[in-house]
């Protein structure tokens, strides 16, 4: 369960975050939609502590924090329980796909090399690329990529993974391999926040929809809500706009 | 005896500086003839006829394979051998300075064509089949398209290349090069070593202070480049402050 | 017109006596150097106060002053200085008689510790930010990221100019004979000046250096490509 209150963040002078909350249970799948520089990416990153927001609370299953205080000690905790999924995969280019969803596993935690093996094959099995686990990442194309990338971020069983755009940097044909891993996951329980523009997803298996603009949480609610009720008259423009390109998208793969 | 005679310091500037326009003009010398036949080079070695890219690259392997004052003792000693035996002629008397400015040159020239060519080689094939299908020749293609982008992404090599042919120009006192350092040990030779330090020193200050004016003016040239060619990294702050 | 007897046997009295002076002198600079450089690069790249100031002056200063008058400076002048700091402070030892062959490895490696440590630190810079990200997101401290993902990574790719740099070493050292080494060119000068053989000594001077430097730059070739064996593509 994760509870986040009034996060506010700031680039200089530019407000990026006015206050949100948020709230997501145990095996919620929670799509965050919105334009660019609304600050859903940011939301996410606050959330692992990869930006630092400046003001707000959290609590992450038994963990409470307050953003202005956090403390070292607790920023490493969370990110123990929280996955990250990167836009740009970001894998460590000079480990294989294996030692790639090990890492975290032996020098993070110090889990004797055996056991952690044994782990991340289970999670490249779970992706589809046992096969890989040899490969490096300039060996494997961006959906594989990616999709190392999503095993490295459940390998730590976390209780919850995050999905910064996963398949915004794919080729349109790479991205279905992509949303199917998601989709499975999903199915299986995993608590997921996901930041993205595919709506088939968000409409298919999701459970609960949220639509930032300017910072703040213009609406949220169930898909149904969202895509057949909107109520927001900002809502209704934006998903006018990306369900258009979303159906130009799908034309041309 | 003291370690370090400031005086003395100071007072050597005045006997090493007339020299420096001579080290500075050896230099440029050198430079005309590195930057042209450098650019000869290069160009050889990107034709197609295989024995031609074999001799330069034979030529720039083995002149890059050895120290400057190596190359410099051979030119020294063996030309004057062979004027002597082949032509019957005595060039004892020649300015010892040619043998520096030849053997500059040769090093200097073996060295930018690599830089040139590598520049040349990191413009895309793209650039200059755009170039052809705007109409362009391919001589007019390459000088308004690919050359000036050559040029900037070489400079910075180019630059540092001129410095070190700056630096190697101190060995000429070996051969009795009268430019600053031969004076220098002349100087040093007359008074006895007793402020052996002190010049050294400035010498060292002076060259320090040309090969930082000469870095300080490539990177100069490299900002002028590249505003020209409209390279974001160079726009003015104010302008891209503004489209954030 | 070109001595063949001389220029053979002065090849081999290079060869036996000189190379091993001037080998001696590049691994002992590399090896104290290398780590050294290493560490002035990370702190330059980390921006550590104080010591990237002063560290900008000193690299400027070893790049921007000829060899020869480095080494005129430390030689002519140093044992000097050191033997009335030793008087002053009461240092036992005789500056004057040491090795030369330490005075030149002296040199040389704050020679090669300021500029191998401009290569170090622009290639931890190009080791990509999303790396060090990344790591953070697994859990990784940055002790750790650094250590793991980090470093290996910058190190594969500094490789190619560490490679050029220890050549240029081997090129520079040809100079030490200035302090009266007997190195390469210290040995082929001792040689010639007896009947004048300037010529055919260094000529062999200069097949010997083109040789190794060919040698030695195959062999980085070789060792960029199997380290750097996940750039593959």
């Amino acid at each position: 369960m994760i509870e986040i209150r009034n996060v506010k963040k700031a680039f200089g002078d530019h407000v990026i975050l006015k206050g949100v909350d948020v709230t997501v249970q145990k095996g919620d799948v929670v799509v965050i939609l919105g334009p660019s520089g609304s600050g859903k990416t940011t939301l996410l990153r606050c959330i692992n502590f990869l930006e630092k927001a400046d003001e707000g609370q959290m609590t992450i299953g038994d963990m409470s924090v307050d953003f202005k205080t956090v403390k070292k000690k607790e920023i490493r905790a969370i990110r123990e329980k929280s996955g990250f999924v990167f836009q740009n995969y970001c894998l460590f280019n000079n480990k294989t796909a294996l030692e790639n969803v090990m890492i975290g596993l032996t020098v993070g935690r110090k889990v004797p090399k055996e056991q952690a093996r044994e782990t991340a094959m289970k999670m490249l099995d779970r992706v589809g690329l046992s096969e890989r686990y040899d490969f490096y990442p300039s060996q494997l194309s961006g959906g594989q990529q990616q999709r190392v990338g999503i095993a490295r971020a459940i390998a730590l069983n976390p209780d919850v993974v995050l999905f910064d755009e996963p398949t915004s940097a794919l080729d349109p044909e790479l991205i279905g391999e992509v949303l199917e891993v998601m989709r499975e996951l999903a199915e299986d329980g995993i608590t997921m926040i996901v930041v993205t523009h595919e709506m088939s997803f968000a409409r298919d298996v999701a459970n609960h929809v949220i639509f930032m603009d300017g910072g703040v949480i213009a609406e949220e609610g169930t898909p149904e809500d969202i895509f057949d009720h909107p109520k927001n008259e900002r809502t209704k423009q934006f998903l006018k706009r990306i369900l258009r390109e979303d159906e130009e998208r799908h034309q041309q793969a | 005896m003291q370690i370090f005679s400031l005086k003395a310091f100071f007072e050597s500037f005045p006997v090493l500086l007339p020299f420096l326009p001579f080290t500075v003009g050896v230099l440029g010398c050198s430079l005309i003839f590195s930057l042209s036949f450098g650019l000869f080079f290069a160009w050889c070695k990107l034709r197609r006829n295989r024995v031609v890219r074999g001799l330069v690259g034979f030529y720039v392997q083995i002149i890059q394979g050895t120290p400057f004052i190596v190359l410099l003792f051979i030119m020294y000693f063996g030309i004057p051998k062979i004027f002597r035996v082949a032509l019957g002629i005595d060039i004892t008397g020649v300015n010892k300075a040619i043998y520096m400015v030849l053997t500059l040159s040769m090093f200097g020239s073996a060295r930018m064509s690599e830089a040139m060519r590598s520049a040349y080689l990191a413009i895309s094939k793209g650039q200059m089949e755009a170039a052809h299908s705007c109409g362009l020749s391919t001589a007019q293609g390459f000088f308004h398209i690919v050359m000036p982008q050559a040029l900037y992404i070489a400079l910075p090599n180019l630059g540092n290349l001129i410095v070190s042919n700056l630096l190697e120009t101190s060995v000429g006192f070996s051969i009795g090069v009268i430019d600053l350092v031969g004076n220098a040990q002349n100087y040093n030779t007359r008074t006895y070593n007793v402020h052996m330090l002190e010049v050294y020193l400035a010498l060292a200050l002076i060259y320090w202070a040309m090969s930082m004016l000469l870095a300080k003016g490539i990177s100069l040239g490299e900002h002028a480049l590249g505003r020209r060619q409209g390279l974001r990294a160079f726009e003015k702050r104010e302008r891209r402050q503004r489209n954030v | 017109m070109f001595d063949g007897k001389f220029a053979l046997e002065a090849m081999g009295q290079i060869i036996t006596k000189g190379l091993p002076v001037s080998a001696l002198i590049v691994a002992a600079t590399v090896l104290i150097s290398m780590p050294l450089a290493f560490l002035l690069g990370l702190l330059r790249f980390k921006r550590v106060k104080g010591i990237t100031q002063v560290s900008t002056v000193l690299i400027s200063f070893f790049r921007g002053v000829p060899l020869v008058i480095l080494i005129f400076i430390l030689y002519s002048a140093m044992p000097d200085v050191l033997t009335k700091l030793g008087k002053l402070y009461g240092w036992g030892i005789d500056f004057y008689n040491i090795n030369r062959i330490a005075y030149a490895v002296f040199i040389c490696c704050l020679f090669t510790v300021a500029i191998m440590s401009e290569i170090f630190r622009s290639a931890l810079a190009a080791v990509h930010a999303n790396q060090l990200e990344a790591a953070h997101s697994v859990g990784l401290s940055t002790v750790e990221a650094y250590v793991h993902i980090i470093i290996p990574q910058a190190l594969v790719s500094a490789i190619p100019n560490l490679g050029n740099n220890i050549i240029n070493l081997f090129k520079g050292t040809a100079l030490v004979f200035y302090m009266g080494v007997a190195d390469i060119m210290g040995v082929a000068k001792s040689a010639a000046g007896i009947n004048y053989n300037y010529l055919e000594a260094y000529v062999d001077v200069f097949l010997v250096y083109v040789v190794i430097c060919f040698v030695m730059q195959k062999l980085f070739e070789h060792l960029e490509r199997r380290l750097g064996v996940y750039n593959a593509r």
